[in-house]
């Protein structure tokens, strides 16, 4: 064998020896006339060659353009801008707030004194019976009970202050008429007298009188029941005055209030829980004074005039009400429907709202700042979590831009590696890998990221590592085509005679693969890869705005979109979804036309 | 036509039946008794094959010996992808190449001539049969020794487009399995890249050009360059100049003539075209439907050929002289299917000479002196006087006939007799 290769290699250079002394004279006249070669043509590399042609592809340089600028824009933009992904911006508004009612009473409020029990119908009734006393000018009214077990009486004690008062119907005897027996529940009344009217009493009769007293009678199933009436007690009050505290810290029981009630058209003087009040009437109203350490300080205030803030607290002090009193008064005489006023450092606005006045206030809020117009600050506006749009566009551009990259990074490196190992090895490990291929084509790829995305919302995945898996799984689906791409080029390509060659030169199987089959598969794998690029963007921004793909605060182009899913903000909040559609349709576009312009180069058809 | 319908679809669940039940009897018996079922498909396979020679004994001038081979392509069909039979691309060829000669085999398309190349390479698989390089039988070598042995024995393919990886530079295709072989040491690599290129006919410039970027001839230089950087013992020249013009056909035989001489190679020379076998030939093979039919030296042969098939092969060559009437004998019929060749001698169906005998009975080599094999009944005494036989008594002919299959076994020990040892 080396013998062999000596005189091989021996004889090579003579070989070489004999033409360079032959040409040597006519190198003279056929140096400057000759088509040599290597005058002639640049010598170019496939590779440099599909360069050259992808440069001449007016759309592929277009959309190569678009693409650095958009990655320009994500990448280098979002360094830029003064905000952060998800920075949330506040704002603060004014407002009229509702700040309080005030009005004169109307009705009355009722205290009813402990322990006493009132008939449904009657304490209805009490306020139109109260109003028509005031009308007819009687000072005591006469309320029916239905129930018929009590008797109720209304009497005026004063102006605006009305007492309920009740007698009771007691049953003290039941006479049998046909047994002739009698059973007393109260024993004072067995005397012969009384014995004897019942005796003779008729069936009709509905009442007798007998010693001065009177006795109700009811006859049924022949045995009559007779009552008396007990003495009127009182039951209920029921006013006009509302009491104003002059310390707004003090709550006031019902029981106080009816003390007082029943005071002040009385003695005007009353102790409750140890301490001794005195009633002082002024101008209609009255103010009741606390003896503390021998000396009366203003307690309480009653006046038929009702102020409250709107949350329904009696919060406001005296003097702000009396204020309002006044001013309430100045706008009836004046017939003015709105007044502006200031008490204390602050400004109110007062108007009239049917009977009652409305206090309003303006008001400082601070809020988010939630789908605010394009502005200086924020050129595209703000979306629905009061982020930047322009500034969540940047970030978003990131992930919606890499996705692709990595999705495709997976699908391409399965794809290759099962596509490869199908077709290179054939038979029926090309059978078993064409079949998984065929299973993975069968699945719904739609609904299988739906089921994902209710699992991570369930386990409450990370945004990123849920957007991790979501790339995954988008590889794992999308790695057949790249599987039957490789496999169908590497089935024609090992039958090129090339590879015949290769295995008679006795070349190892792996250099077979990658340097004869892997860069011959290259221009179809990288012209598939660049066009799934684009189908990518536009599957994730589909899942994104689903609300499977990326979750807040992470920004994705479709997540920017999703958040105008309604017919109203599509029609009101454009600047947030128009400027990224187009970055989709762009983005998608521009891979499409690299793509198409990688397709053209590496044909060798086309003319260089 | 319903009738038709009827039964074709009647055959068809029968053949399916036939099909399946045949599966599952297949199954149940390699279930039950798995070695026997192995062994007797094996046995099948062998029967359908009918690979029995005698081993040849190497003589130190051969650089190849090629005994008996046979390559038979398998014919599935059926459900279950059963071989049903085989396509015969080369079926029983014996031949030997002296060291530093040439020998062409000639035949036309699709008579096997290629796939004899290839086989005796292991770029196929060998049906049966036996191919000794240098004495050693090329198809025992493990995967190892053959790697070693594979830049021995090189081939230069017919279409020098496909036969070169577009992807790599030229300096690469030529130069990447003397790298992978370790043939010269690693400095003196780009040296003898260029001194194997100069030497066929290439500038070194073109070492970083792409294979696009060459004419079919260049390319056909890029290939042979490529099987002589491996400093080859023999090379398989597939039809090297068959898609090149004249012009370039010329410059590529006296290319491959130049570098035999100079560095004593051996080839093989495949080719249709008989002017070209004719002028770098030692020895011809005339090949027909994978057999030989005719082995001579090249002059005894083109001025004495014996076989009818060569001599309507040889009547075909064209003769540049305006004045010469060809005298042409023209085949009739296209070539047979070898997947089912004919019985008896297989160029009985479009033979002019053709006799009774020639029908039934497998024809042997007869010795014709010079070194000049013919398989034909034409020159067989024994197979004349059966042939005057059979026309006084034709169920001789019909016996022959029905003994067919016996006769083929009888057949093998015609076989074994190696016509050009």
């Amino acid at each position: 064998m080396s013998k062999n290769t000596f005189d091989w290699r021996k004889a090579v250079e003579e070989e070489i020896n004999k033409p360079s002394e032959a040409p040597a004279p006519e190198q003279e006249t056929s140096e400057q006339i000759a088509l040599d070669d290597t005058q002639r043509i640049k010598v170019l590399s496939p590779g440099r060659l599909v360069f050259k042609r992808f440069i001449r592809s007016k759309l592929a340089i277009t959309g190569s353009i678009i693409l650095i600028l958009m990655f320009v824009f994500c990448f280098l933009g979002a360094a830029f801008t003064p905000y952060k992904e998800s920075d949330v911006f506040h704002v603060y508004k004014y407002q009229n707030a509702d700040y309080g009612v005030a009005q004169e009473k109307i009705d009355y409020d009722k205290y009813t004194i402990e322990g006493a029990v009132i008939n449904d119908t009657v304490n209805a009734y009490v306020t139109s019976k109260a109003n028509e006393m005031i009308a007819s000018g009687l000072t005591s009214i006469e309320i029916a009970d239905p129930s018929g077990e009590g008797l109720y009486v209304l009497c005026e004690l004063g102006e605006n202050v009305f007492e309920l008062r009740k007698s009771d119907k007691n049953q003290i005897v039941i006479y049998n008429t046909s047994g002739g027996t009698f059973t007393f529940s109260l024993s004072e009344f067995d005397t012969p007298e009384f014995r004897n009217a019942v005796e003779n009493l008729a069936s009709t009769t509905k009442s007798f009188t007998l010693g001065g007293q009177t006795f109700l009678v009811n006859y049924a199933s022949k045995q009559f029941t007779i009552y008396i009436m007990s003495e009127y007690q009182p039951v209920m009050l029921a006013t006009k005055y509302v009491f104003h505290n002059y310390d707004t810290a003090n709550v006031l029981t019902d029981d106080y209030k009816i003390q007082v009630l029943s005071a002040i058209y009385d003695t005007g003087v009353f102790t409750y829980g140890g301490k001794n009040y005195i009633v002082t009437p002024d101008d209609e109203a009255f103010i009741i004074k606390q003896q503390i350490d021998g000396e009366y300080q203003d307690y309480v205030m009653l006046m038929t005039f009702s102020a409250q803030r709107s949350t329904g607290e009696d919060s406001l002090s005296i003097d702000y009400k009396l204020n309002l009193l006044d001013l309430i008064e100045t706008m009836e005489s004046q017939h003015l429907t709105n007044l502006e006023f200031t008490f204390g450092d602050e400004t109110f606005n007062l108007y009239r709202a049917d009977l009652s006045f409305r206090i309003q206030q303006v008001q400082e809020l601070y809020l988010i700042d939630i789908f605010n117009a394009p502005s200086g600050e924020h050129p595209l506006g703000t979306d629905s979590n009061g982020m930047d749009v322009l500034t969540r566009i940047m970030y978003g551009g990131r992930i919606s831009l890499m996705i692709g990259f990595v999705v495709v990074f997976f699908e391409v490196f399965i794809g290759v590696i099962l596509g490869g190992i199908a077709g290179y090895f054939g038979g029926w490990i090309d059978n078993l890998l064409m079949r998984l291929v065929d299973l993975f084509n069968c699945l719904p790829f739609f609904p299988i990221l739906i089921m994902l995305g209710a699992v991570f919302d369930k386990l409450n995945v990370d945004s990123y590592m849920r957007l991790l898996y979501l790339m995954i799984a988008m590889g794992i689906m999308g790695w057949p085509g790249v599987a039957r791409l490789v496999r169908g080029q590497i089935l024609s390509l090992r039958e090129q005679e090339f590879m015949l060659a290769a295995e008679a030169s006795g070349l190892s199987t792996r250099r077979k693969i990658f340097k004869h089959l892997v860069p011959n598969v290259m221009p179809q794998l990288i012209v598939n890869a660049t066009m799934s690029l684009g189908y990518v963007i536009l599957t994730e921004s589909t899942l994104s705005f689903l609300g499977l793909g990326a979750k807040y605060p992470i920004a994705t182009w479709g997540q920017i979109i999703n958040g105008v899913k309604d017919s109203y903000s599509l029609l009101h909040y454009t600047y947030i979804w128009i400027p990224v559609g187009l970055l989709i349709c762009l983005a998608v576009i521009a891979f499409n036309f690299v793509g198409d312009g990688l397709r053209d180069a590496f044909d060798p058809k086309m003319k260089r | 036509m319903f009738n038709n319908f009827s039964r074709s679809i009647g055959e068809w669940f029968k053949k399916v039946g036939r099909s399946i039940a045949d599966g599952f009897r297949a199954t149940v018996s390699f279930i039950a008794h798995p070695r026997k079922t192995i062994r007797e498909a094996k046995e099948a396979r062998a029967a359908m094959i009918n690979d029995v020679f005698d081993p040849i004994e190497h003589n130190p001038e051969n650089i190849l010996e090629v005994n008996s081979l046979k390559e038979y392509f398998p014919i599935k069909s059926g459900f279950l992808k059963r071989t049903v039979g085989y396509v015969k691309a080369v079926d029983g060829i014996s031949f030997n190449i002296k060291k530093g000669t040439t020998m062409g085999l000639v035949g036309e398309s699709g008579c096997g001539k290629t796939t004899v190349g290839r086989t005796i390479l292991r770029l196929y698989p060998k049906s049966g049969g036996e191919v000794l390089f240098n004495g050693e039988d090329v198809n025992k070598f493990d995967k190892k020794s053959l790697r070693s042995v594979r830049p021995k024995m090189q081939i230069v393919f017919q279409d020098p487009y496909s036969s070169l990886s577009p992807r790599l530079p030229v300096g690469e295709i030529i130069g990447e399995a003397v790298r992978e072989h370790n043939i010269v040491p690693q400095e003196e690599f780009d040296d003898y890249i260029t001194k194997i290129m100069q030497s066929c006919g290439l500038q070194e410039y073109h070492k970083d050009r792409y294979p696009h970027e060459f004419s079919g001839g260049q390319r056909q230089r890029i290939c042979i360059a490529r099987a002589l950087a491996l400093n080859p013992e023999f090379i398989v020249c597939d039809e090297p100049v068959s898609a090149l013009d004249v012009s370039i056909q010329a410059q590529i035989i006296n290319l491959l003539r130049d570098l035999q001489k100079e560095y004593g190679l051996t080839y093989l020379f495949i080719s249709h075209d008989l002017s070209v076998v004719e002028h770098i030939s030692d020895s011809v093979g005339v090949m027909y439907l994978g057999s030989m039919v005719e082995y001579a030296p090249t002059a005894e042969l083109f001025a004495n050929p014996l076989h009818p098939y060569t001599e309507a092969l040889f009547s075909a060559i064209p003769v540049p002289d305006p004045n010469y009437k060809m005298n042409r004998i023209i085949l009739e019929g296209n070539i047979p299917s070898p997947a089912n060749p004919p019985s008896g001698c297989k160029f009985h169906t479009r033979c002019r000479k053709c006799m009774e005998v020639c029908k039934s009975v497998i024809p042997k080599r007869i010795d014709m002196g010079n070194d000049h094999y013919v398989v034909c009944h034409l020159f067989d005494e024994e197979a004349l006087k059966l042939n005057e036989e059979m026309k006084k008594d034709p169920s001789l002919a019909e016996n022959a006939d029905k003994k067919l299959k016996k006769n083929m076994k009888d057949a093998k020990l015609n076989s074994t007799e190696n016509p050009f040892m």
